[in-house]
């Protein structure tokens, strides 16, 4: 059984202000989306719950977060695996490419997207498409450094040579060596990507507004017209939030060593 | 045409030659180490055989097909690495199927040639077990029946004892040695142990900066060594600084002794040479004369240390202020020699070496 660390009072007050701190708001936004006046009622989940438009956005929401998932892995778990074996000099021109989301403002890059893509070979400015690319970027970062450290967790060289003094051609010892090896990583990047594509808002708005509404620009409509209304939603998406980051924890903390070789033993 | 041919291969690394004009032949079934110490080219040369690295000149062949920029993927040689490189999401069984699997086997046939491979390492009972759970020594096992497992044409093995203790790679030593012969495999097998390759090879290749020194039987090896690096880096050796006295008798004086070495000399007379000794060519002898008989040589040393080393006794001692060893067997009838008591050493006329620089061919 593994040992529970004791905590000393000081830190057990420090963990109590800090859930006070977390709870406190999200216990604040559940109770006022509960109440009116002095009772407790469920009308405001009960309206959101018969309006069609709240389960458009959310599959909206859903199908772009899936297909950003997978081009996502599709563009970085390559071009990873092909660096770490072949190019390893171009990493620190990758991880430079990873860091410009953080450093471009949404507004500018939807700017960006829109002039570049209102016209020319790609014409896809104000559909999903957009989107979905828009995401694969602004999420590059969250997938790289997931794939990336579960590609250092394992000796990607040696099993490679491994597999392919065995007859193993590229594809097959990916498929069958190196993602079964880093799966948790790969399970990792894709909830973040995932989670932070289900959430955003800037870029959907701007990019396609109510031309293919998202479910956070569905709560954004909804919280100017009811704030209740608006209040559940939050609590909806916080339930959403949870469970995503409860699978992320669950991944992340599969016993070590357990797809790693050890050499001392 | 011999099983396999490496003609003048070449290999740099931006401006540093990593293997340099490298020339070999290998015949079916041979076991070949390659020796030398860190950096002196052998892993290179091990993966320019299996197709991990290009070569920048010469050729391989192999069975008579040329397969030098052959991928690695499809040249049919099984490589063990030091690092074991076990699939960690395969058990054990489904590691060593793996090359079959790939080859696209029937089941039965692949379960069939994992049995036969699980038994030829006895490690029937670990079939379902997954690398994280087995020691260093069973994993290098298993190593070697997944390479082969798919019936290579040849075996290639980089230093795949280093990892483990002393006890497990002499026995893992000799059991890699009795499987290579009993399948007959062409092995080329990569270490900078010299224990390791005198005793598991039918020849060795020493190398040294990308260069062959010698290629030879461990004992040519050992006993004849061709140049001053192969000689000073395998086994110990006594460097005694002598002086060529009658080049054409093959005298010199050795700390004020005259003794003689094999043959005429190709120095001229006064030459400073260095006589190279092994240790287990030095005895402690009771003999009235000293000077030179037929076949021996005799001087004057005193004892500094006596070691007990287990199965042998190492004795230090001192031939004219220069410090020399002597390993004799131990035994439960040994007198041991005592410090500071003067001594009498022999040693045959045709054990000394003649060293002049380094890396030169000795004469």
């Amino acid at each position: 059984m593994r040992k529970i660390a004791q905590i000393r009072p000081g830190g057990s007050l420090v963990l109590v202000l800090f859930a006070v701190y977390m709870l406190v708001p999200l216990l604040a936004t559940l109770n006022f989306s509960l109440t009116l006046g002095e009772n407790y009622t469920t009308v405001a989940y009960e309206k959101l719950l018969r309006n069609e438009a709240l389960f458009e956005a959310l599959w909206h929401s859903l199908l772009l977060a899936t297909l950003t998932v997978l081009g996502s892995l599709i563009l970085t778990l390559p071009t990873l695996y092909w660096v770490q074996l072949k190019l390893p000099q171009a990493k620190p021109l990758l991880e430079f490419f990873t860091l410009l989301p953080f450093i471009v403002p949404p507004i500018v890059m939807a700017l960006g997207l829109i002039r570049i893509y209102s016209s020319g070979p790609f014409p896809i400015t104000g559909t999903p498409q957009i989107l979905v690319f828009s995401y694969m970027m602004v999420s590059l970062p969250f997938m790289f450094r997931a794939i990336d450290n579960a590609l250092q967790s394992i000796d990607t060289h040696t099993l490679t040579e491994a597999a392919q003094s065995l007859g193993a051609g590229t594809f097959t010892t990916l498929r069958y060596i190196i993602i079964p090896n880093i799966l948790p990583g790969i399970v990792s990047g894709s909830l973040l990507v995932f989670s932070s594509a289900l959430a955003e808002f800037a870029l959907a708005n701007l990019l396609v507004g109510s031309a293919w509404t998202t479910f956070p620009v569905f709560v954004s409509n909804v919280g100017r017209a009811d704030g209740r209304q608006a209040a559940a939603l939050a609590v909806i998406s916080f339930v959403i939030t949870w469970l995503v980051s409860i699978t992320i924890l669950w991944s992340a903390n599969r016993a070590p060593g357990q797809n790693n070789i050890s050499l001392n033993r | 045409m011999s099983f396999l041919v490496l003609n003048q291969l070449k290999k740099a690394f931006g401006t540093a030659l990593a293997v340099d004009n490298f020339e070999l032949e290998v015949a079916k079934g041979e076991l070949v180490t390659f020796l030398g110490p860190s950096g002196c080219g052998k892993s290179t040369t091990l993966r320019i055989i299996a197709g991990f690295e290009t070569c920048d000149g010469g050729q391989i062949w192999m069975n008579q097909q040329e397969i030098t920029h052959l991928p690695a993927n499809r040249r049919k040689i099984g490589m063990v690495f030091q690092s074991y490189a076990l699939f960690p999401n395969m058990t054990v069984a489904e590691n060593i199927g793996f090359g079959l699997k790939l080859a696209k086997e029937k089941p039965p046939i692949i379960k069939k040639r994992v049995n036969e491979m699980l038994s030829l390492i006895r490690l029937e009972v670990l079939a379902q077990r997954y690398p994280h759970q087995i020691s260093g020594g069973q994993a290098q096992r298993v190593a070697l029946a997944r390479a082969l497992a798919p019936q290579p044409q040849l075996l290639l093995l980089d230093e795949p004892l280093s990892a483990l203790d002393a006890l497990i790679r002499r026995s893992l030593r000799a059991e890699i040695r009795q499987i290579q012969q009993q399948l007959g495999i062409t092995t080329i097998f990569v270490t900078h142990d010299q224990e390791e390759a005198l005793s598991l090879s039918d020849r060795i290749v020493v190398m040294n900066q990308g260069r062959i020194e010698q290629i030879g039987t461990p004992f040519e090896i050992y006993n004849y060594p061709t140049t001053n690096f192969v000689a000073s880096f395998i086994g110990t050796l006594n460097m005694l600084p002598a002086r060529v006295t009658n080049a054409a008798k093959g005298e010199i004086n050795l700390g004020g002794h005259t003794v003689r070495v094999a043959g005429p000399l190709s120095q001229s007379d006064n030459t400073e040479i260095t006589l190279a000794l092994r240790p287990e060519n030095l005895k402690i002898v009771e003999v009235e004369e000293e000077g030179l008989s037929a076949t021996e040589n005799f001087v004057h040393a005193k004892v500094k240390e006596v070691s007990l080393l287990g199965a042998v006794v190492r004795v230090r001692l001192s031939l004219a202020e220069v410090l020399l060893e002597l390993d004799m067997f131990n035994s439960r009838h040994l007198t041991l020699p005592v410090p500071g008591a003067e001594v009498k050493l022999s040693f045959p006329i045709d054990s000394g070496l003649i060293l002049t620089k380094p890396n030169t061919t000795i004469p």
